[in-house]
């Protein structure tokens, strides 16, 4: 799960526009936060809580692409080309 | 008549699970509860097909599981690409038709195909969905319509 974290982390840093960006970032929604939830129904065994777990991550996928959807809507509202690369810097560049 | 039966026992079954105590003073507390929590929600008139899908969440339950290895496979998918040194994307933007006739379903496919990691749709226009995909082959998986014809059954007579 840290790896998935980590390659979201990535993602998000290597894509060249706010669009692509958005994928990085899903999967970070999409794959670490449910092996999170995962690990921890482990953790507690067969109790309520585990039956909580999978409500948390049931209102987790049901409002995680509601606030994508949001955000990419947003960003095309606000003028934001889709297929524009965005100027980027690399590592060590000055940034006035 | 169903449906303000089924929300009953569903709501009554959610509070049994998150609260845990059995004695007669919390499960009187309970009753009350859902009985104000129905009341409200009849009062507010959303107990339909919106609000209470209770034939929906049977068939969304067997459709969960696919969604989440279509979910898995397309993690490791843009998790290689993220990780490759020359970035293989080919961002694109494109429209498609989702055959869904309800709003419900159309919400489940948009979300479907948001979840899925490498395409997020950005405007649902009636049955008109907008998509920014990252490849040019999570763009096909969309175009092939698997999901769409999943979801559309999902979304069944209703």
């Amino acid at each position: 799960m840290y790896t998935a974290a980590a390659i979201g982390g990535i993602g998000i840093l290597r894509m060249p526009n706010f669009f692509t960006r958005i994928h990085a970032a899903g999967m970070a929604e999409t794959m670490c936060a449910p092996l999170i939830l995962l690990a921890m129904m482990l953790q507690t065994g067969w109790t309520l809580t585990t039956f909580k777990l999978l409500a948390i991550f049931l209102f987790l996928i049901i409002t995680s692409p509601a606030a994508t959807h949001a955000l990419a809507k947003a960003a095309r509202h606000g003028g934001i080309d889709p297929n524009e690369v965005e100027e980027t810097y690399e590592p060590g560049d000055r940034v006035a | 008549m169903i449906r303000n039966l089924a929300l009953a026992a569903g709501l009554a079954v959610l509070w049994l699970l998150l609260s845990g105590h059995y004695d007669p003073l919390f499960l009187g507390l309970g009753v009350a509860s859902v009985a104000l929590t129905f009341f409200i929600a009849s009062r507010m008139r959303v107990v339909d097909q919106e609000g209470a899908p209770h034939t929906l969440i049977v068939r969304a339950a067997i459709y969960l599981p696919w969604l989440m290895r279509e979910v898995i496979k397309s993690n490791v998918d843009v998790a290689r690409r993220i990780l490759t040194p020359s970035l293989p994307i080919a961002p694109r933007t494109f429209t498609t038709r989702a055959s869904q006739t309800t709003a419900v379903g159309r919400v489940l496919y948009a979300n479907s195909i948001t979840l899925t990691p490498g395409t997020v749709t950005i405007d649902v226009r009636q049955n008109e969905f907008e998509i920014h995909a990252l490849t040019s082959e999570s763009a096909e998986e969309v175009r092939a319509g698997r999901m769409d014809r999943r979801v559309t059954q999902v979304e069944g007579a209703g």
